[in-house]
């Protein structure tokens, strides 16, 4: 398990025991290093030890799967067609087959990560040592409450963060082995390792976040962070501009170094867009800027504006790189994820790469140090600029669009290639015309993936000529995005923890995820301002914390701007780039750990039941498109977090839905006595698609709801569900008397209302568990 | 021949592929020989096509089928106020149940014997579809949207707004008479 930390080769040596020959002596580091917390019962947990509580919570949220694809082509014995109750070759049937695929995706997904966090903690190490301590900022003494909760190891060094990986990495290849064909064939059992693959995802984040922030800097779970810039309008293109992109901070870091450095702070404009610009904003807000999130590569590229693009690992569009040869800019590859075919030239003296790219012998180059990247990046940049203005200035007239449009042939493939289903082809033939306005329209709805480009029989360059006629919007986009403050102070959770748990504050809902929106960013932003005004907790992360920020209120300003950073009621949170999803999972830990005192270490099951029962907590990733985002949201639904995607996420092919109209599923022990008592359906999902934002927002409200809210709480939390419901749907929603419990649970401005409905319905009052779903935690039987 | 094929050129279906309504007097003979029919219905039916909302003939088809309504678009209301058994009802909840061979409906009465969908996002019906197939295939599968649905066991081809408008006022019509 862990490295060897001595090791001794003795070929002879006479000692009084006798002559000993070729001894060979090794000594593991001690793992498990005591501290005050004693350890708890599921130290590093393999597959098999939390299943048990997994197959408890999939027998309340039962797996709907809606086969994507109908076929199996994984071995050599298919295709096999495993639809309407047939089996493959191997024995596979369809319901088995999905949640192997949806298995695959979240080792895609934790793997993702744990690479991400191995290469960053190697380079950290290479760079500040392995002794480097572990800082998460004054107020956090749990510094890193996944890695606690399922290795039980407290992380004081860089060096502790290894181990961790070490444990990480065994589980992934663990859980990829059993897609191999004649392996697990249970498809509960493939589930359960989706639930075991998404929180070792949670660690492996954990520890990226928690490395880079002890290392390198990034706010420490700071309320204040800074306000940064964000948006194309934000950019001064007359100066040189670096493009950074994908998700492996150092190479964005070294470019910034080398600014502060080389006394060239403010002369070039460093710009970002996904989670790299996240973090390079978080290791120095002043030097570097946001574009916007991961749909946003192309529509900015195309401007012209970069001289430079950088890219890391990690969602980045794989063909970037004929986008920038297209513009005449340089590009730099810097991740071995991620080598573009190009030739590496990181031993090579930086003045011949430089040479190279500014005279075009090279357009493209490959640099694994980011130290080097640093200073080619900028140098290039600095070079090229004033010989690319003609791009930069560039501007698409409108008699070009025009000239384009006309040679739409009609054959409709845009649409039909459209993953949104917009109505493409008319929008071009209304510009053909002289009318730009439906083409500007689909603006907001694009999400960059250029599909109706690839489809195009007539070469248009479709995504362009949107862009193009939306262009004084685009290039207006001028916002403000509060840089990302990591963790939750333990401070503040003692503040919060009683409030959430109680009910009082009625939740906290967490925007994560990635930019496929359905119906463009608005929805997402006007749910956070929704939720931020009822005085709900309201957390983001990743491409869905700039969209939100990409909006402003009638006064001009962002919800950043509106809304303090502080970890309580009516809070607008970013807490930073897809790595710091565990900032918002350990938060529900530690209120169980902090608040309530429940023993974190090693203590996964318990914690997840606290949570489950207790900790009203959502989050809404209404852009999910990748396999991280399936991996992070299986991490949630382990530890008791229900998800909901937007329209999109059904294409994750399996939802976890409880049944609220089967009274049984919902019992759960109350621990003061051991009787089974009925908890009511909350929360009644695990993993919801909502088909439209006003679903989701009602959906919202209701998956805050637990078990055991108080009745001031619960009271709380049905009125603003009783509240959206109305808004939307013109009555009271029909499942109120699953959710009232005693009288004084009924808001009291809804009172006489809600008597006649239970009335109707022959509502008696039930008691208030002190609720669990795990027997040993059963105080006292009666 | 794309009338027949999935809009969405990506959505590449299986081995068995819906069956193809070609004239609204087949569609009400059908449906109206379907038994309990539960309609899935989504957020676009508010969608205006030249004489009234996708929403109306929703209405009118459940009226004339006697069939249930699931739904969370706004078009709830107006299915309410016309008297409809209508439940808020997500569509892939609702489809979760009616994989439940013992779900006895929005009423309590007894299983759906088929599902229409309509006004849903093309990818997301085509989902539904999917596992309807494959896990409730006792169930009949309609789709009366203007896209072709391969996973249904019924489906409208590919229309024009034109032609979709021109089938929805017809089958109507038939259920009505």
């Amino acid at each position: 398990m862990s490295r060897k930390d001595l090791y001794v080769r003795v070929k002879e040596a006479a000692t009084r025991l006798g002559v000993l020959k070729d001894v060979e002596i090794a000594v593991d580091r001690i793992l498990y290093e005591e501290y005050e917390e004693p350890m708890g019962p599921t130290p590093m947990p393999s597959i098999k030890d939390l299943r048990s509580w997994d197959l408890t919570l999939l027998k309340r949220y039962k797996p709907f799967y809606m086969p994507f694809c109908e076929l199996c082509c994984l071995c050599t014995f298919g295709k096999c067609d495993l639809s309407m109750g047939k089996r493959g070759a191997c024995g596979l049937d369809m319901a088995g087959q999905q949640s192997r695929i949806v298995l695959l995706a979240c080792c895609i997904g934790a793997a993702t990560h744990a690479g991400h966090a191995k290469h960053l903690v190697e380079y950290l190490i290479e760079r500040y040592g392995r002794d480097c301590p572990i800082d998460m900022g004054e107020g956090v003494g749990v510094e890193a409450p996944i890695t606690r909760l399922v290795t039980g190891i407290r992380p004081r060094t860089l060096r502790d963060l290894e181990d961790v990986l070490e444990y990480v990495s065994n589980q992934i290849v663990h859980l990829l082995s059993c897609t191999h064909t004649g392996q697990e064939g249970s498809a509960l059992d493939f589930e359960s390792k989706v639930l075991h693959a998404g929180m070792v995802d949670h660690v492996a984040m954990e520890v990226a976040d928690i490395a880079q922030i002890s290392a390198m800097g990034f706010p420490k779970s700071d309320p204040d962070a800074p306000l940064v810039d964000l948006g194309l309008g934000t950019i001064d293109k007359s100066k040189p501009v670096i493009m950074v992109v994908g998700h492996n901070v150092p190479s964005a870091a070294c470019i910034v170094d080398y600014l502060v450095e080389n006394g060239l702070l403010g002369q070039v404009e460093v710009t970002g867009l996904c989670c790299t610009a996240h973090d390079v904003t978080r290791y120095n807000p002043k030097a570097a800027k946001i574009v916007g999130p991961i749909s946003w590569q192309i529509r900015y590229i195309r401007t012209g504006i970069p001289d430079v693009v950088v890219v890391d690992e990690q969602c980045v569009r794989t063909n970037l790189i004929e986008e920038a040869e297209k513009i005449g800019a340089a590009f730099i590859a810097t991740s071995e994820k991620n080598c573009q075919g190009l030739r590496d030239r990181t031993d090579d003296p930086v003045d011949d790469i430089v040479r190279d790219l500014i005279e075009g012998v090279e357009k493209a180059v490959l640099i694994f140090e980011p130290e080097k990247v640093g200073e080619v990046a900028v140098r290039v940049a600095m070079a090229l600029a004033p010989k690319r203005r003609s791009y930069k200035e560039s501007k698409a007239s409108r008699e070009r669009i025009i000239e384009y449009a006309k040679q739409c042939r009609r054959c409709m493939n845009c649409v039909r290639a459209c993953p949104n289903n917009l109505p493409v082809m008319d929008a071009v033939n209304a510009a053909a015309k002289g009318d730009l306005k439906p083409l500007a329209e689909l603006y907001e709805h694009c999400i960059g993936c250029l599909r109706c480009e690839s489809a195009c029989i007539a070469d248009l360059p479709i995504h362009s000529l949107i862009v193009w006629a939306a262009d004084e919007r685009f290039r207006d986009e001028a916002f403000k995005v509060r840089s990302g403050r990591g963790a939750i102070k333990d401070t503040e959770i003692r503040a919060v923890g009683g409030p959430i748990v109680f009910g009082e504050i009625p939740g906290v809902v967490a925007f994560v995820g990635c930019a496929n929106y359905a119906y463009g960013g608005r929805d997402i932003y006007e749910m956070a301002e929704e939720f931020a005004k009822r005085r709900y907790i309201v957390v983001a992360s990743g491409c869905a914390a700039m969209t939100i920020g990409m909006y402003r209120d009638e006064e001009g300003k962002t919800l950043y701007e509106r809304f303090p950073g502080a970890f309580d009621a009516g809070a607008v949170i970013n807490v930073g780039s897809c790595v710091s999803n565990p900032h918002i999972s350990g938060a529900a830990v530690k209120i169980a750990n902090i608040f309530a005192r429940r023993p974190l270490r090693a203590n996964y099951e318990e914690i997840a039941d606290y949570v489950l029962n207790r900790v009203g907590a959502v989050g809404v990733a209404w852009g999910a498109m990748s396999q991280k985002a399936a991996s992070i949201a299986s991490g949630f639904w382990r530890l008791g977090v229900p998800v909901i995607v937007g329209p999109h996420g059904s294409k994750y092919r399996r939802a976890l839905l409880g049944r609220k109209d089967r009274e049984e599923d919902w019992y759960v022990y109350d621990a003061r006595t051991g009787k089974r008592v009925y908890g009511g359906p909350a929360p009644e999902h695990l993993f919801y698609m909502a088909e439209n934002k006003e679903e989701a927002m009602v959906m919202i409200a209701k998956l805050c709801m637990r078990p055991s809210d108080t009745t001031k709480g619960r009271a709380i939390k049905l009125s603003h569900y009783i509240d959206l419901y109305r808004r939307y749907y013109g009555e009271l929603p029909d499942d109120i008397h699953l959710f009232v419990r005693t009288l004084a649970d009924i808001p009291i401005t809804m009172k006489e209302e809600i008597l006649a409905y239970l009335k109707e319905k022959g509502w008696k009052e039930r008691p208030i568990p002190d609720p669990t779903l795990l027997p040993r935690l059963i105080r006292r039987r009666v | 021949m794309w009338r027949t094929e999935p809009w969405l050129k990506a959505e590449v279906p299986g081995t068995k592929k819906a069956r193809v309504l070609e004239k609204p007097g087949l569609a009400a003979s059908m449906l109206r020989r379907a038994g309990r029919v539960l309609m899935i219905v989504g957020h676009r039916v508010s969608e205006a096509l030249s004489s009234r909302p996708v929403s109306d003939y929703v209405a009118d088809i459940a009226e004339a089928l006697n069939a249930h309504i699931a739904t969370t678009s706004l078009a709830y209301r107006s299915f309410r106020e016309r008297g409809l058994t209508v439940a808020w009802l997500s569509p892939i909840e609702a489809a979760h149940r009616v994989t439940d061979p013992d779900w006895m409906g929005l009423d309590g009465k007894g299983c759906y014997k088929a599902v229409v969908v309509m006004g849903l996002p093309y990818y997301m019906s085509w989902l539904i579809f999917s596992g309807l197939k494959n896990f409730a295939m006792n169930v009949r599968t309609v789709s009366l949207d203007r896209f072709y649905q391969p996973h249904a066991s019924w489906s409208l081809r590919n229309l024009t707004t034109e032609e979709w408008e021109k089938f929805l006022d017809e089958l109507v019509e038939k259920l009505k008479a």
